[in-house]
């Protein structure tokens, strides 16, 4: 055992790793913050440079590049509302608002803090307890996944704020555009009407930020005059009495991540929205939650940062890579002649010590890269709106076109942040559209396929003890909702009969 | 006014709704010949949104009818700032269609150029230096670093020697 940890110490203390991986984390924070120049994006056009490297080098630049990818994603997601990821989408729902009241750096701070923690809880979970995941995580087949969705969908009702009803639609009008395309079983066409660039569906993105930033950009040429409000904690960061406050949901949301990430196809979409969920039901500021809360932030920020290690469980204890980042990296071994999965951890124990040490430092690396462009980034909500609108505007242009090179995408923006600025008058709120969109493709997936396995038995649903546990949240959750929104309305009716009376 | 908003929200989901059932599903959906259970059609989970769509149009409308005060009418939205919503929506199209034909820089100069004087700023050097070179550093950084291929239109063979 000791042989092994002065092996992999030797293996990765050298000048050009240590380099490498800040220079990683460098370029994915800078290449998350840009719209439209997504993770995966940032890794893949790395990976030309890990060829001529030694194989830690070259993995460790690609885990740089990944894990200050997805903490880039939150600043734009805060500063512009303009979210580099689905998962970012998340922090843009909270971080946002606090960016508008002149709390970007307060928001910023937390993101990056959350972000640091989740990282390092999810490293840490790689290193203990990847067999142990690595076996949870084969339970879920498509019954499970869907159930778990199924539950994740509940924050609709959170984010959907007094507005529940119109939330419900909301989510409904997401979960139909997320049926854009071919058909997953039958491989025929739904609502493409001819239209080629339509047979993928919608890319998620040029979605988020056409329904997210444009809206305010189109709100701010209609509403010119809207002076800012400046809250009485403009231009500072968090306290530590701040990240005390969230520490237990930070580690509540890692901890979500850890679990969720080592499940293969999920990310980290799904992660932050049920850590934000479960942050806001358990919240004593459960009504400022979607406008400016800084729990909020941290919440979402720790479940997006907690699948960063645990992602890597599958793909090194398997060799089955979660999503498209993992597989990139899988390539990477690949090259290198490395096939991760059992074996691994037997011919090539030095290595995978080495990528463990490595992977520590990163969240490190993090927080030091993140401090520093903090202080500059923050900078930006400070511009006139008259110059940042127009700005990110173009941004969102390049950013929009960058995804999949289509100027197709460019115009579902437009479209999009038309409809959004729709909902915005209409007082329909984005965000539960938004989830939806996200996550309904893997509901409707899940349970075909589910329904497929089981010859169209319905009781796939409930034939598991993961199925029934998250039946039973769901339940609760849902209960709980009506319970409370009853009651809110049997008090307006009682305080409005008051006031009627006198 | 909230309940204007209502009323408008609740027919507009409901006509969604209804759209879908009526139109868009069974013309846009391509059912396959043979489908052997039920719930694996193309169409069925499609269909199952769109009947909930109806149905929350419904309730939404119905709400902002039983709230709506008597002699009250619904129709009066706000009609002032429609004129610059159009004028913002043009901008925004024109701007998606002139992308492939001028290429990017030229587009989003002219765009930039047209919504900064649009929204207040009058400095001119503030808006030249913005204008001019924003666009030109986004083409450079996506098309020289992120290999992106960034439409250069009219101006290609000038970016190209860049």
């Amino acid at each position: 055992m000791y042989d092994t940890l002065a092996n992999a110490i030797g293996l990765f203390a050298t000048f050009q790793n240590v380099m490498v991986l800040f220079v990683g984390v460098v370029v994915g924070t800078i290449t998350g913050a840009i719209p439209g120049m997504t993770t995966p994006m940032a890794v893949a056009l790395t990976l030309p440079f890990t060829f001529a490297m030694q194989p830690v080098t070259g993995i460790l630049l690609l885990l740089g590049v990944y894990k200050g990818g997805l903490y880039g994603g939150s600043i734009t997601a805060i500063l512009i509302n303009a979210p580099g990821t689905p998962a970012a989408s998340c922090t843009a729902i909270d971080g946002y608002p606090m960016a508008k009241r002149g709390e970007a750096r307060r928001a910023l701070d937390m993101a990056l803090y959350a972000s640091c923690v989740a990282d390092f809880v999810s490293n840490l979970s790689l290193i203990l307890f990847a067999g142990v995941l690595a076996s949870f995580a084969l339970q879920f087949g498509p019954a499970e996944v869907f159930t778990l969705i199924v539950f994740s969908l509940t924050i609709i009702s959170g984010v959907s704020g007094d507005q529940l009803l119109k939330g419900y639609g909301s989510a409904c009008l997401g979960l139909i555009l997320a049926t854009l395309g071919l058909d997953l079983v039958f491989g025929t066409n739904r609502f493409v009407f001819g239209n080629l660039n339509l047979m993928n569906g919608l890319a998620f993105i040029p979605v988020l930020i056409g329904l997210f930033a444009l809206p305010e950009i189109i709100n701010f040429f209609v509403q010119k005059s809207t002076p800012r409000e400046q809250s009485a904690l403009a231009g500072m960061g968090a306290t530590f009495a701040d990240f005390k406050n969230n520490l237990k949901t930070i580690i509540r949301g890692s901890f979500i991540g850890v679990v969720l990430g080592a499940i293969p196809g999920i990310g980290g979409a799904p992660a932050a929205f049920l850590s934000y969920s479960e942050a806001r039901r358990t919240s004593k500021n459960k009504a400022n939650f979607g406008k400016g809360e800084l729990e909020g932030v941290a919440a979402s920020e720790a479940g997006n940062n907690g699948v960063a290690g645990a992602t890597l469980i599958p793909l090194l204890a398997l060799g089955i890579p979660g999503d498209i980042i993992t597989a990139i990296i899988l390539g990477a071994f690949m090259v290198h002649g490395l096939r991760p999965g059992p074996l691994m951890f037997q011919e090539n124990i030095d290595l995978i010590y080495a990528l463990f040490i490595g992977i520590m430092l990163s969240s490190f690396y993090l927080l030091i890269i993140g401090k520093a462009s903090i202080r500059v980034m923050s900078k930006i909500s400070d511009i006139p709106q008259r110059i940042l609108f127009p700005v990110v505007f173009v941004f969102c242009v390049f950013g929009a076109y960058a995804v999949n090179n289509s100027i197709f995408d460019v115009m579902v923006m437009m479209i999009m942040g038309i409809v959004g600025f729709a909902m915005l008058k209409l007082e329909i709120p984005a965000a539960p559209f938004l989830i939806a969109f996200i996550l309904g493709p893997m509901l409707e997936d899940n349970f075909r396929q589910a329904m497929l396995i089981s010859k169209g038995d319905p009781g796939v649903f409930f034939s598991t003890l993961i199925c029934w546990v998250f039946w039973v949240l769901t339940t609760v959750v849902v209960g709980l909702t009506i319970w409370s929104y009853i009651k809110e309305r049997q008090s307006e009716m009682v305080s409005r009969g008051v006031g009627n009376l006198g | 006014m909230v309940r204007n908003r209502d009323f408008w929200a609740g027919i507009i989901f409901l006509a969604i709704g209804v759209g879908l059932l009526v139109f868009l599903i069974p013309v846009g959906i391509d059912e396959p010949k043979r489908v052997k259970f039920a719930v694996m059609s193309p169409s069925y989970y499609p269909r199952i949104i769109a009947i909930a769509i109806t149905i929350i149009g419904l309730m939404i409308t119905l709400g902002a009818l039983a709230e709506k005060k008597p002699g009250s009418s619904f129709p009066n939205i706000d009609a002032r700032p429609i004129f610059k919503v159009v004028v913002v929506f043009i901008a925004f199209l024109l701007t998606a269609y002139a992308l492939p034909h001028a290429g990017f820089v030229l587009t989003c100069t002219l765009a930039l150029f047209f919504l900064m004087i649009l929204a207040g700023e009058r400095n001119p050097f503030i808006i030249a230096p913005v204008a001019l070179l924003l666009p030109i550093c986004l083409h450079l950084f996506f098309a020289k670093i992120a290999n992106v291929p960034i439409p250069g239109g009219i101006l290609e063979p000038f970016l190209q020697g860049i």
